[in-house]
């Protein structure tokens, strides 16, 4: 307890007990401009310059460092998290009494998992804390489908996880539709292939390109209307683009226009599926 | 049968009003407090269902009566513009069941209020 401050405002409003960690991130963020007294009890609050140490962390300039060293806090806190959590059954994890309702887990389950939907995280998020954010995601999702198993056949055993995506596996294959003097592309990625957007050493996500595999011969310079789902995500990508040439059974498409939010979600699948575990 | 009780714990009146407006389809009793002791003194009295329990107030804060609550009492779920991960994971380990960002969104307090409702009925049977 000897690391605890309560923080109050001009208005007298409290925030505690937290420590200078919670402190030094909430600073990060912008949150806490109008600190005038604090305490180390909750009891007899001081003005803010007789506790010189914690006014230097309040009063020190706060930079684009201090945002992403907050985000960093942030994915420090939520794989720690996620260790906690794993080995711990699911209605203590949900906080939900065993022999709930459905409806209490399905509720349970979206109170917890809100804050770590992937497309309600800011586009300024760092490629870390949204892959932190998505393993929240996905691990309290998985529990949940758990759950709902159970609700359907509660005799059944678990079923095993999918097997690892084998190396060797081909390459997904797009589906093309003409469309006047476009192409509709439709590629499905399953987890952990990042194949199109890596393949290429010079077509690849880190210059808006990606390999298209098809047995189909397209010419340059074709318009390309790429829709691409990944597994395990609700979030599709939708993009504009243009071929930029072919090879045997495939051919590199240029993205077009893409915002700070595509490239994230690309960026972040790739991070994901070359990850080392 | 009576409907179950919600108690909307901030000290900033037009919060309390935007949250009541945003249960108006919920069906619930609605109370309210505008401090942390006035919430632990409602909380005795009236046992709701489930509290929504701003973070920042004068006399106690929201992390306090969290504490004091800890497993004892209703489902209690945060709402505070301070919704950095760090006091995140600290009010879920002191107790919260959730966490709300404010500014808040209509369809997200209905949707946790009514889970809340849900889970706490769950218990209560």
């Amino acid at each position: 307890m000897s690391d605890e401050y309560w923080l109050a405002d001009s208005e007298a409003r409290v925030l505690g007990p937290i420590g200078l960690d919670v402190i030094a991130t909430l600073h990060a963020r912008g949150k806490l401009q109008d600190v005038r007294a604090v305490s180390r009890d909750g009891k007899k609050f001081v003005p803010l310059r007789e506790m010189p140490a914690l006014q230097a962390i309040l009063h020190a300039p706060v930079t684009q460092d201090d945002a992403t060293r907050a985000q960093g806090e942030a994915t420090r806190k939520i794989r720690e998290w996620l260790a906690s959590v794993a080995p711990r059954p699911s209605h203590e994890i949900f906080k939900v009494p065993v022999g709930s309702s459905r409806d209490a887990w399905r509720a349970a389950f979206f109170t917890l998992v809100y804050r770590y939907v992937p497309g309600r995280l800011p586009a300024d998020t760092t490629p870390e804390l949204r892959l932190a954010c998505e393993d929240a995601f996905l691990a309290l999702s998985e529990r949940m489908l758990e759950v709902e198993r159970q609700f359907r056949a509660p005799a059944a055993p678990a079923l095993p996880p999918p097997p690892p995506l084998p190396p060797a596996e081909p390459p997904a294959s797009a589906r093309l539709t003409h469309r006047n003097n476009a192409v509709q592309v439709q590629l499905s990625l399953k987890r952990g292939d990042a194949r199109p957007f890596t393949q290429d050493l010079e077509h690849n996500w880190q210059t808006d390109c990606l390999l298209i595999h098809s047995t189909e011969r397209i010419v340059p310079g074709t318009q390309i209307e790429l829709i691409m789902t990944f597994e395990g995500h609700v979030t599709q990508l939708h993009a504009t683009g243009r071929v930029q040439g072919g090879r045997a059974g495939a051919f590199t498409v240029q993205l077009l226009n893409l915002g700070d939010t595509e490239r994230t979600l690309i960026r972040t699948w790739v991070a994901r599926a070359t990850m080392r575990p | 049968m009576a409907l179950p009780e919600v108690l909307i714990v901030d000290d900033d009146q037009l919060i309390r009003a935007m949250v009541r407006d945003c249960l108006a389809d919920v069906p619930c009793e609605i109370r309210e407090a505008d401090s942390g002791d006035a919430a632990l003194a409602a909380i005795a009295e009236r046992h709701p269902a489930v509290v929504l329990l701003d973070l920042v107030m004068p006399g106690k804060s929201g992390l306090e009566v969290l504490t004091l609550l800890k497993g004892t009492g209703p489902r209690v779920l945060v709402l505070s513009a301070l919704d950095t991960e760090a006091l995140v994971q600290q009010a879920l380990a002191s107790g919260a069941h959730g966490f709300l960002g404010k500014p808040i969104h209509p369809l997200d307090v209905q949707n946790m209020v009514r889970g809340a409702l849900e889970a706490a009925g769950a218990r209560a049977s």
